[in-house]
């Protein structure tokens, strides 16, 4: 038993101790001191002594023991310092090759990394992403599924009447660009949405200013995010005071949120309450049927979505199974995670733009490919050096040094020079993204902020771990076995050794670059080819005026009629839904055997629709103001419509929807693309519309055109004062359909560049060691008679024939990539061999401009020079 | 044969004294009565480590004890090679000794 009062040991000390003393497993010497320290105790007034000595001893081990650890690595290290220091500095142009090449591979991967990070994050800053749904509509008719990704007002607060575990309903509804405007500052905004009162809750959107409880209670009230307060108020609060949407609404500023990261599937810029839309929640009492904005659910964690359809069908019977009938249609929801839908494939209607997953995997590869180019130069540069540095090894090896300590010492080496790049490419991708709008060059949004995201420094990190032992261990384990009595006697041949390797990787890069080359360049082909190709309507000069006041659509055919005589106005016409943005709606169509429901797409026409887009009439007639009946009865189809109703003779077939259209079909039009290339020409059916709505299209002649804008907006500006004159081309708006493939192409030929730049980067410093390596061989060639250009060429012919066996791999390579692109576009460029050729053309040219430079200085120096101490 | 140095010869003397009772503390503390010094615990491993690695000591472990927080002793034991060593260093100083004039601070000039 222990004393009483004799005191404890120090805690702390005694388990820092354990630790430092690993190799006595036994402890005995902790033991050891905890005896003196008892025996210390026990004298008078010894108790604080003991502890002070017992912390004593701890301080000194672990000195001691620090000392031990560092002394001899740090002797060593101080010594390959040296060396490798020496090597740079005798070889300044080879070490900044590779130092380059290896900062423009960690650069880019960064970027890509960025760029991942980006899209794979999208809506997962909500802190409850793993519990928020979005529930989306399926209408099946007749077992033919009809996806929206939107859903019934009424869809969501039901919900939570059946289903108690609910613990919040969201409703959130966008709206195309609105007119907002205070004082003087009037702007359109995207990014404005209805949203019930919970959104603050569910979603994570802090609120800097306002209540979350009460903020958007009110009808007429709009939650702004900071920047878009900032842009009408400046710093002045905008609390409470009032905005006006759309020239006729005013509403209450209750509350600024931060604004939302751009990653997230519905942009946010401001919130209006749900209840501004109709302060009466009986008005939304629609069908399941008619959809209008998206809802979402919040369920409690770890809530089995199993329950949620099991009890459905009730739910079902309760609400829905009523409004069947009428739609003939079966309603199915379809819950998608939040974090899922920005990948999603269900193909909805009413979707936000999504992302594509695939151009994920694509910039993996880039990011891999190009880590591989820079590790193929480095490997290729340091073996080249090899001669140079087999003499250092061959003494160290005689000195006694082991294999295992040469083979650290050389992939330390490569792991120092590649962390050395790591951090440089950290600044310069820092400084390319803060200061030189790398994100305007590749079009994306990356925060340079987001460079010191942990997951970043780790990847960074991962990358230099790869990037060193990857490109460290060929070289460590080639040049630690070279025989210390060959490199000593100078009987190595420099040059030789390992040049199959050499050659073999050479081949390796330029596959990759010549093949990311030939695919950059069918991506802008093709892009090229969607753009220009005819499809079937005329683009060009056709101004689109969206209407959006109720009293200027009365008024509009007026200002269509005046424009009309305008002599640069070709023609005018009212219409919803163009080129590029079709509407979509289910109708009832003359079949074989009675009626048939389909979906397709419609575009409401007023008179003068056809000519306007240069539509060509193949069958019947066009709308006409004489016939009384056209606006309630006439439809017109596009050869595709009627071939899918397998009609012989179009005209005069029956087509209705509901209550609103019992009409026949009057003309058929010819087929044009109404869609992107992406898609294949579908059924389309062009109806009159009852009264105005949409947009006013205008075709223009080509001449004047900046004078006859000038009128349009005169003339807009009397019909409409409270709006500016807005206004886009319809060439422009379709061009738009294909702006996330120009993106995509602009980002590849981004990468492509670099790709091509780090080859030749390797080329370069390979051509200058062979032509050096041949220097003699040169010289007695030129004394024998040989020309100067005969030379260059001997020493070219090497390099050549690499190139073009790399180009025999990457053209049938490149040929498969493609077209695993091309599949999902309907209308594509065929595969061009002289793309191929030319590609492959300027392969070989520029790795010719890349030795040309040492192969021109070997063949035209004196051969004298070089024979001289022979 | 290598000569033990003098901290050497202590500390085999020192252990031989005490016999079954040969362990760092008892060690330390018996080399400290007689020179006067105070050895660090590093001092006296490291001597101790030594003896064992030029096999004049074996060492193995006590029956864990409670005064020590239950930990076992490491406790040392002289080897033939040891007492040997002893043995010769003892007749090399006898030898020096007898073999000189008397020694004697009186006879020394100042």
């Amino acid at each position: 038993m222990r004393h009483r009062s004799t005191p404890r040991l120090p805690r702390v000390s005694e388990r820092l101790l354990k630790r430092i003393f690993p190799d006595n497993s036994d402890l005995t010497t902790l033991g050891d001191l905890e005896e003196v320290f008892h025996a210390i105790a026990e004298e008078p007034g010894g108790s604080l002594r003991a502890r002070m000595w017992y912390r004593w001893q701890v301080v000194k081990s672990i000195l001691a023991y620090v000392r031990n650890l560092f002394h001899w690595s740090f002797v060593m290290l101080k010594n390959y310092l040296i060396f490798t220091s020496r090597l740079f500095k005798r070889d300044k142009f080879h070490t900044f090759l590779n130092f380059f090449g290896l900062c423009s591979g960690i650069a880019c991967c960064l970027i890509i990394f960025l760029f991942l990070r980006n899209e794979l994050t999208y809506d997962r800053h909500h802190p409850n992403a793993d519990r928020i749904y979005r529930i989306s509509s399926n209408y099946v008719t007749s077992g033919e599924p009809l996806m929206f990704a939107v859903a019934s007002p009424a869809l969501g607060p039901k919900l939570q009447q059946e289903y108690p575990e609910i613990e919040e309903v969201v409703r959130i509804a966008p709206q195309p660009e609105m007119l907002l405007k205070f004082e003087d500052r009037r702007y359109y905004e995207e990014g404005i949405v209805f949203a019930d009162p919970s959104i603050l809750k569910v979603f994570s959107h802090p609120l800097i200013l306002g209540d979350i409880d009460t903020c958007l209670q009110e009808p007429a009230t709009i939650v702004l995010t900071e920047s878009l307060a900032e842009k009408y108020f400046g710093e002045a609060n905008p609390l409470g005071q009032t905005i006006q949407i759309e020239t006729q609404n005013d509403l209450k500023i209750t509350g600024v949120i931060k604004d939302p990261p751009r990653n997230s599937h519905i942009p946010i810029q401001g919130i209006i309450s749900f209840a501004s839309w109709d302060p009466n929640p009986a008005a939304l009492e629609w069908s399941i049927y008619e959809v209008f904005g998206y809802t979402y659910v919040m369920f409690p964690e770890d809530y089995d979505l199993a329950a949620f359809h099991q009890k459905f069908p009730h739910f079902y019977e309760k609400y829905i199974k009523k409004d069947e009938p009428q739609y003939n249609q079966v309603f199915e929801p379809i819950l998608l995670r939040l974090a899922d839908i920005h990948y999603n494939t269900y193909g909805f209607r009413g979707e936000m733009p999504l992302g594509n997953r695939s151009y994920l995997y694509a910039f993996s590869a880039i990011g891999l490919f190009i880590l591989l180019l820079v590790c193929i130069n480095y490997i290729n540069l340091t073996t080249a050096r090899s001669a140079t540095r087999a003499r250092e090894i061959g003494m160290k090896k005689v000195l006694g040094s082991k294999k295992k300590y040469l083979i650290a010492q050389l992939l330390g080496e490569s792991l120092l020079v590649s962390f050395a790049a790591l951090v440089f490419a950290f600044g310069a991708v820092w400084v390319a993204l803060s200061f030189a709008g790398l994100n305007h060059l590749l079009d994306l949004d990356l925060k340079s902020g987001m460079l010191f995201h942990p997951y970043l420094i780790l990847a960074g990190l991962g990358v230099w771990v790869f990037i060193g032992i990857a490109s460290g261990a060929y070289p460590a384990f080639y040049l630690s076995s070279i025989r210390p009595t060959a490199s000593l006697s100078g009987q190595m041949n420099s040059g030789r050794a390992g040049a199959r390797t050499r050659r073999m990787l050479v081949v390796f890069q330029f596959v990759i670059s010549i093949g990311v080359v030939i695919i950059t360049l069918f991506m802008n082909r093709q892009i090229e080819f969607m753009r220009n190709q005819d499809l079937g309507f005329s683009q060009e000069n056709v101004v689109y005026i969206r209407l959006r006041d109720q009293d200027v659509r009365q008024k509009i055919t007026a200002f269509k009629e005046e424009l009309i005589r305008h002599p640069e106005v070709v023609s005018a016409a009212l219409g919803a839904g163009r080129p590029g943005y079709p509407w979509t709606g289910l109708y009832r169509f003359e079949g074989r055997d009675g009626m048939e429901e389909h979906n397709f797409h419609v575009f409401f026409a007023g008179y003068d629709y056809l000519e306007t887009l240069g539509l060509e009439l193949i069958m019947g007639r066009d709308f006409d103001p004489r016939y009384s009946t056209d606006p309630q009865q006439a439809v017109i189809v596009n050869q595709t419509l009627a071939r899918f109703m397998g009609w012989d003779d179009p005209i005069g077939k029956r087509i209705s929807q509901f209550t609103n259209l019992d009409g026949n079909v009057i003309g058929v039009v010819k087929d044009f693309n109404f869609f992107s290339l992406h898609n294949r020409i579908e059924p389309l059916l062009i109806r009159m519309q009852r009264r105005p709505m949409g947009g006013l299209l205008v075709r223009v002649r080509s001449g004047r055109l900046v004078e006859t804008m000038e009128f349009l907006e005169s003339g807009w500006k009397t019909l409409n004062p409270n709006r500016p004159f807005v206004f886009s081309f319809l060439d422009q708006d379709f061009d738009r359909l294909y702006d996330a493939d120009i993106r995509q192409n602009r980002l590849v030929k981004f990468f492509s560049v670099i790709c091509i730049l780090i080859s030749c980067l390797g080329l370069l410093g390979l051509s200058s060691f062979t032509s050096l390596r041949r220097t003699k061989e040169v010289a007695v060639r030129k004394v024998l008679g040989a020309s100067a250009p005969r030379i260059v060429l001997i020493l070219f012919r090497e390099i050549c024939v690499l190139v073009v066996a790399a180009a025999a791999v990457a053209v049938p390579m490149s040929i498969l990539v493609i077209e695993l692109w091309l599949d999902k576009f309907a209308y594509r460029t065929g595969v061009n061999p002289l793309l191929m050729v030319v590609t492959a053309a300027g392969a070989v040219l520029l790795s010719f401009l890349t030795v040309g430079y040492h192969s021109v200085k070997v063949a035209t120096t004196n051969p004298a020079d070089n024979l001289r101490y022979e | 044969m290598k000569l033990l140095s003098r901290p050497e010869e202590l500390f085999l003397l020192a252990i031989w004294k005490l016999q079954d009772n040969a362990y760092a503390v008892t060690i330390r503390s018996h080399v400290k009565k007689i020179t006067g010094k105070t050895w660090s615990f590093g001092a006296t491993f490291i001597t101790l480590d030594r003896l064992v690695k030029k096999r004049y000591l074996n060492s193995y472990l006590s029956e864990p004890t409670q005064k020590r927080g239950g930990r076992s002793k490491r406790m040392y034991r002289l080897t033939r090679d040891g007492i040997k060593a002893l043995l010769e260093i003892k007749k090399l100083q006898e030898t020096m000794w007898d073999d000189i004039p008397r020694l004697s601070l009186s006879k020394v000039e100042e």
